[in-house]
């Protein structure tokens, strides 16, 4: 049982959550991640850690609510008990002297980006942060990256901005202007796959930290292969920090929705029988 | 008329604006707020369009056309206009996607996050690919939208049955609000806030099970964003193929579009060009409809009791084993129960089994409750003949509705839509009826009648009648001083006390009824006991012939009038189930072979008991054998509507598992227990005996009719009146300190063979369900109950258990409960009887 410390909505469909996890605190490093499950019934959801307290004992994830047991778990509030917390699960990111770093990052992967662009502050690089959002009010913890930025990029459709570019057009725009050493993206699988494309002819590195579907996260069941170059790699122990241009793209892509069907009657199930028998129960 | 829009010259005939001109022409005006049917709102502006002589730019929408109009819909400051406005319109829709260029690889790419819980772009939403702003925005030609995007944040409402309400996503072009009250007389949605805030809502922002609504889904229809969702499909893509099929659900037999994608049923939608609902639907069809065919109680195989259990089996055995059975009986003792829920050529091979094969003459032929059973009846019995079909559009046509019964958005949606329409063109509307409803605050007189005495209020209202008029004019009328006689016979006084209604607010009804042009009686069904609803029925008709009224006896199941009417032809002899379900209690029947859902009594003396069903229900516990049958939307049979229309359902869906349809069970049961195989391959062969046989079916032909073709059932044009004297009722027993309230059973519609809405889909139970024992909100607080409570409810005569719900519309000292004939004869002993009210499961 791990207890929740803190649960709230960040921005629509992203939520923060703060977890007491003294055992974790102690190991955990940039780039990892861990494991929850809302209740004892629901699915093991691997979550990159997004920021952690070493004083409060507690870890903290940014998570979208794109399911059912991410509904559950954006249903949590403090005091409340999970069953599992696991972790820190796969391996660190590498952190060190690179010389300028872009870190591009949209939707749950600007909380997960955190950690890594503030370890490569501390190591001496010079960090610059590109977050992309589709409109002004999907974007989160700006002071917090400001603060560790020496450069700070936004990428919208949204007129609030004057851009309209999704982020392949304004992270080639930010290459032009300055000269990058390493890439870092981490958000939809779409995403970090456009950022890769972007930088390849340039031959700048790219590393992307994969999500492909989870089940143990300890290298067990071989649910999160992928192809990464010639070899066939597993996220939860081998990443999830991989080179983006040896990534196999299609399969990936495709692989993410071996159980979409599967999800959505899980969730209409949840939505349509689950609920409304409990909310009858609960009168009776 | 002629008219010239884009240089164009046209030419129109009829009353029209200059956007269903240009759309009937294929000429191009973006439009959100506009729908057919409903009035014009002109909230959006994207119509503008410039008419020669008419000062700036005009909506389209809601100007009419003129000889020698000039219209200009495209020119380039009209067209920057529209972008300027559609900008506007954005800033408060997520906008995202609309503009970017990358849509078509995230719909590929994000498709796995179609599942969040907000939706903050196209690629999100369940409206994705069917959404109205996306088109528009690609008419427009609208790359950029120049101004910030602002987010409403307003919390996505979940937690209602069947849809989900996004106002985030909401452009406020009123669709909704003007359906709910335009269309479906309700009003529970509307503008709320003012200004920058105005925002569509529920009164005091509650729920809308809290609200009164009704959940047809007309505002998720009319919705061009997506702002409300149907919950069981938003996860879909849109449908790829459609299929035209009737609503096997309750007697309005709407058209339905069943939606498919890649084969697999998503659900349906009400059709837009049917002359019955015309694009509306209820709960019934546009939700539940779905859950039921597709239920997961459905029975798959044939099924035969070995050693006490039932055992999947083949239909070879399963009908051998039950004709070997059946050869045993005699005639009278077997039974045969059928439901007006089956199509017509199942009904004709059910009769024509009983009769022929099985020669009984035990087969059900009666409607419990059901007005069209009740007036046909009372017709018959007394030599009337008068008209008993009728088209909605008749209605709408009154001056006068006087509505007794139940809850008509219940029990027959579409019809309250129909007088509706009355309404609006200033009918006047008198509803008579033991309960409250929410049809009663747009009556222009409320009869509150003591349950029970229905009859007597007709009586009232002709007695006030005939003393206002004199009654000269009907004297020479057959029976007339018989009836006058057994009016005379009864004090106002009396009256008074009995249905407790003053004179003065019957004799203003009786005067709407008879001065008013056209006046007509709407019978909705209702339960109070076998006698007295027949002495309702005998009273509508006097009152009808009094007041030169219309009657429209509405009827209650699926096919209820092709029942009544198939049942008519084969013989005289009428028994209503619940009379079977007695005999069965007696033990009159050794053997009994049901097609309807029946709950069969304790110590029922049965040695074979043949259930044909879709669905397992409580009878299976003691079935010998088990048929399965499709359900109607399977099937390529017709049933005839409370109109009297004659519908073809033209099976959209497979048949699940080896469900076979009803007639063809009957048909190959017969041809295993004598000579008599009724040869029929088709429901086509059928349709085509039943036109050479049956003289109200003369009309139907072996194919099925298309849409837009209307087929009814024939009647009989003759007009014969004749009165009836009033029937004095036994008195109802009094409550006493120990029994102090009065139960009242309710029809229940939600139902269909042995699936109950309620119980088989978890949000329907939200909305109504089956157990509900409805009571006042003070006689809950006198009795110390609250919402949702396991009660029971005892009489002298018996018990039975539900869970407490809190309804204004029941009036102090009654409970209501839901009935099913057949289903709930159990209850059907204690309505109208005092009962109190217990605690506890």
């Amino acid at each position: 049982m791990a207890k929740i410390i803190d649960r709230k909505r960040l921005v629509p469909n992203i939520h923060m959550i703060e977890i007491s996890a003294p055992d974790i605190v102690k190991r955990c490093k940039p780039g990892q991640f861990v494991i929850l499950m809302p209740d004892e019934k629901g699915e093991r959801i691997p979550l990159s850690l997004a920021d952690w307290d070493e004083k409060r004992g507690s870890i903290t994830c940014v998570f979208m609510v794109v399911g059912t047991s991410t509904q559950k778990l954006s249903r949590l509030r403090s005091g409340d008990d999970i069953p599992v917390c696991v972790g820190p699960l796969g391996k660190p990111a590498e952190i060190s002297k690179f010389g300028t770093v872009l870190c591009a990052a949209g939707c749950y992967g600007i909380g997960a980006i955190y950690p890594i662009a503030r370890a490569l502050k501390q190591a001496g690089n010079t960090v610059m942060t590109l977050v992309d959002a589709k409109a002004n009010y999907l974007i989160y913890w700006e002071d917090r990256f400001k603060e560790i930025s020496d450069k700070y990029f936004v990428s919208s459709r949204d007129g609030f901005f004057d851009c309209k570019d999704y982020i392949p057009k304004v992270l080639k725009d930010v290459l032009k202007d300055n000269k990058i050493d390493r890439v870092i993206s981490i958000g939809c699988t779409y995403l970090m796959y456009t950022c890769s494309e972007a930088t390849r002819p340039l031959n700048i590195d790219t590393y992307v930290h994969l999500n492909p579907i989870m089940v143990d996260g300890t290298g067990m069941c071989g649910a999160c292969r992928l192809k990464v170059g010639d070899s066939t790699q597993f996220a939860c122990v081998d990443g999830p920090e991989f080179d983006g241009h040896l990534v196999d793209w299609n399969e990936l892509f495709y692989r993410r929705k071996s159980y979409f069907n599967d999800e959505i009657r899980s969730l209409c199930y949840w939505e349509r029988e689950e609920k409304p028998r409990k909310m009858t129960k609960e009168k009776r | 008329m002629r008219v010239n829009i884009d240089g164009r010259e046209i030419e129109t005939k009829h009353k029209k604006t200059i956007l269903e001109l240009a759309r009937e022409n294929d000429i191009y005006i973006p439009s959100l707020c506009d729908f057919k049917g409903l009035e014009p709102f002109s909230g959006c502006r994207l119509c503008l369009v410039k008419v020669e002589g008419m000062k700036g730019y005009v909506p389209s929408c809601s100007v009419f056309v003129k000889d020698g109009m000039k219209v200009k819909t495209k020119t380039s400051d009209i067209q920057k206009l529209r972008k300027n406005i559609l900008e506007l319109i954005l800033t408060e829709h997520p906008n995202a996607c609309l503009i970017c260029e990358e849509k078509e690889n995230c719909d590929e790419h994000k498709a796995t996050i179609r599942k969040v819980d907000e939706v903050t772009g196209c690629v999100l939403c369940p409206n994705n690919g069917r959404c109205e702003l996306q088109n528009v925005v690609r008419e427009v030609g609208l790359e950029k939208v120049r101004f910030p995007s602002f987010y409403r944040d307003i919390k996505v409402k979940k937690d209602d049955p069947f849809f989900d309400r996004n106002y985030n996503l909401c452009i406020l072009c009123g669709r909704c609000v003007r359906v709910c009250r335009d269309i479906r007389g309700l009003s529970v949605i509307t503008f709320v806030k003012r200004g920058a805030k105005t925002a569509v809502g529920t009164s005091f922002g509650r729920s809308l099970l809290d609200s009164g609504c009704q959940f047809c889904g007309a505002c998720v229809d009319v919705c061009p964003t997506g702002a409300l969702t149907e919950k069981a499909v938003k996860y879909d893509s849109p449908p790829d193929k459609k299929k035209d099929t009737v609503c096997p659900l309750c007697s309005m037999g709407c058209s339905l579009e069943f939606n498919f994608f890649k084969d697999k049923f998503l659900g349906a939608n009400p059709a837009g060009s049917s002359p019955v609902n015309s694009g509306q639907a209820c709960v019934r069809g546009r939700f539940a409809l779905r859950d039921v065919v597709r239920s997961e109680n459905r029975i798959r195989k044939p099924l035969i009791r070995k050693n006490n259990q039932l055992e999947e089996a083949t239909w070879e055995e399963a009908l051998d084993y039950a004709s070997e059975k059946i050869k045993k009986y005699k005639p009278d003792e077997m039974a045969v129960v059928t439901s007006p829920q089956l199509s017509c050529e199942d009904i004709f091979v059910f009769n024509k089994f009983a009769e022929k094969v099985l020669k009984t003459k035990h087969i059900n032929k009666k409607a419990e409750g059901s007005p069209l059973s009740l007036v046909s009846d009372a017709c018959r019995k007394n030599g009337i003949s008068l008209p008993m079909q009728f088209k909605l559009d008749d209605i709408s046509e009154l001056d006068a509705v006087f509505l007794m019964g139940g809850n008509l958005m219940e029990s027959a949606p579409i019809v309250w839509l129909s007088v509706l329409k009355a309404l609006d063109r200033g009918a006047d509307l008198i509803t008579a009826g033991f309960l409250e409803s929410p049809v009663d605050r747009y009556a222009s007189k409320k009869l509150r009648v003591t349950p029970g005495m229905e009859s007597y209020l007709l009586a009232f209202l002709s007695k006030c009648i005939l003393d206002d008029c004199g009654g000269k004019e009907f004297a020479a009328e057959k029976g007339f001083d018989e009836f006058r006689r057994s009016l005379d016979g009864i004090p106002y006084k009396y009256l008074e006390e009995s249905t407790g209604i003053s004179i003065e607010a019957v004799k203003q009804t009786a005067d709407i009824l008879r001065k008013r042009d056209k006046s007509g009686l709407i019978f909705a069904p209702q339960v109070i006991g076998r006698e007295r609803e027949e002495a309702a029925a005998e009273a509508l008709l006097n009152l009808a012939f009094l007041s030169d009224s219309r009657i429209f006896p509405l009827s209650v199941e699926g096919n209820h009038r092709g029942w009544d009417a198939i049942n008519k032809d084969f013989s005289e002899k009428t028994k209503s189930i619940s009379e079977i379900w007695n005999s069965i209690k007696k033990g009159q029947y050794k053997a009994l072979y049901t097609a309807a859902p029946l709950d069969i009594p304790e110590d029922d003396g049965l040695e074979l008991l043949i259930v044909q069903d879709s669905f397992t229900g409580d009878d299976l516990d003691k079935a010998d054998v088990v048929l399965p049958a499709c359900v109607l939307s399977e099937t390529d049979g017709s049933i005839v509507n409370t109109e009297g229309r004659i519908q073809g359902l033209r099976g959209p869906l497979d048949s699940l598992g080896d469900a076979k349809p009803d007639w063809e069970i009957v048909t190959k049961l017969a041809g295993r227990i004598g000579s008599k195989d009724f040869g029929y391959t088709t429901a086509g062969d059928i349709r085509k005996e039943m036109a050479r046989k049956l003289p109200r079916f003369k009309d139907i032909s072996q194919t099925l009719p298309k849409r837009g073709k209307e087929v009814f059932l024939k009647e009989d044009n003759e007009y014969r009146k004749k009165y009836i004297p009033l029937n004095p009722l036994n008195e109802l027993e009094k409550e006493t300190p120990q029994y102090p309230l009065r139960l009242v059973l309710e029809h229940g519609f939600d139902y269909y063979r042995n699936c109950l809405l309620s119980e088989e889909i978890a949000e329907f139970d939200l909305f109504r369900s089956k157990q509900w024992i409805k009571m006042n909100k003070r006689d809950t607080q006198k009795y110390e109950l609250k919402e949702g409570f396991p009660v029971t409810l005892k009489s002298k005569k018996g018990q039975f258990k539900g869970f407490v719900h809190i309804s204004e519309y029941v009036p102090e000292g009654i409970v209501t409960a839901y009935y099913i004939p057949g289903r709930d004869e159990n209850r059907a002993d204690l309505n109208l009887s005092p009962v109190k009210i217990t605690r506890g499961k």
